[in-house]
């Protein structure tokens, strides 16, 4: 197999990964180390980087553990799924002293929208009223936070069952929140930093006027 | 195997389906239609440049499973966004 081949082969590979399943886990792994055994610790790597990408959402949160028969591993996919597990081992713990010690894992307080299903994210649309294009908004920071009402942002608060300081904290961060699983069509990169009122994203947002005169009331 | 296949796979799948339900594979509104019902989607449409949209001409939010479309003149343009970003 030509270098260039090689390169193609593991591109695919880590492509079919990241698309497998949303967080790895040791069986999704045993199985792309069996079908690229060349490619065993770029796979491994690559796996780690999107368990711990997963675990800064949900910081509190035990990744699912699969149980595999020892006998049925070779030695490549052992080291593999040892070295998956060690790395996880270490993020979590370290995570686990630092909330422990008081110590903020992060500069960014954490998003209260991450932990939303699609079911979920929609049941708080439904419950508040809106819809989906307003919550996005208010989601990424393009709604400046000075300008929502009160009310609402209590209203917010309570349904994403976090304290009011919590989602204030969210909404305050400077710079734009970058939430996975977005897909543009665009011919520049994308512009994360728009700002509008509450006011121009009621009236811009798609909401019936029922909808819109009800937000502008509060 | 080329990166893109799975998703080409994934679209042509779909487009075989809506065409044997009787969607009229001419007509790029009703296709569109069609996969986002399908799929259990929200489509908006929205004014050029609004924050909703982040600079894009179309975008996908997978977590609400919302498409946000750029409004244009064009019918067909606007369908098009909508199938890419989906």
């Amino acid at each position: 197999m030509s270098r260039n081949e090689s390169t193609a082969r593991l591109s695919d590979a880590l492509y079919e990964l990241s698309l497998a399943q949303e967080v790895p886990d040791a069986a999704i792994l045993d199985e792309f180390v069996r079908r690229y055994p060349e490619h065993a610790d770029d796979l491994t790597d690559f796996a780690i980087m999107l368990a711990i990408d997963s675990l800064r959402e949900v910081s509190q949160g035990d990744v699912p553990r699969t149980t595999l028969a020892e006998d049925k591993l070779s030695p490549a996919v052992s080291r593999a799924m040892n070295r998956f597990y060690n790395r996880l081992h270490a993020v979590q713990s370290s995570e686990n002293i630092s909330v422990e010690r008081g110590v903020p894992t992060s500069e960014i307080p954490p998003n209260p929208f991450a932990t939303l299903d699609r079911a979920a994210f929609r049941g708080m649309v439904q419950r508040l009223n809106v819809n989906t294009v307003f919550a996005i908004k208010l989601r990424d920071r393009h709604i400046v936070p000075e300008t929502i009402p009160k009310r609402f942002t209590d209203q917010l608060a309570q349904e994403l069952k976090v304290p009011p300081g919590v989602l204030m904290e969210h909404l305050n961060v400077q710079g734009q929140s970058q939430m996975q699983g977005q897909f543009y069509k665009a011919a520049d990169k994308p512009q994360l930093d728009i700002k509008q009122t509450f006011c121009e994203a009621v009236k811009s947002s798609g909401l019936n006027d029922e909808q819109q005169r009800l937000l502008l009331a509060m | 195997m080329d990166s893109l296949e799975l998703i080409r796979d994934s679209a042509t799948t779909m487009h075989s389906m809506l065409v044997a339900n009787g969607v009229d594979p001419l007509d790029p509104e009703a296709m569109v239609q069609a996969a986002i019902q399908d799929l259990e989607l929200v489509m908006t449409f929205l004014p050029q440049g609004d924050a909703g949209l982040k600079g894009a001409r179309a975008l996908f939010d997978d977590q609400s499973g919302t498409i946000c479309c750029e409004i244009t003149d064009s019918l067909v343009v606007s369908s098009l966004l909508c199938k890419r970003s989906s």
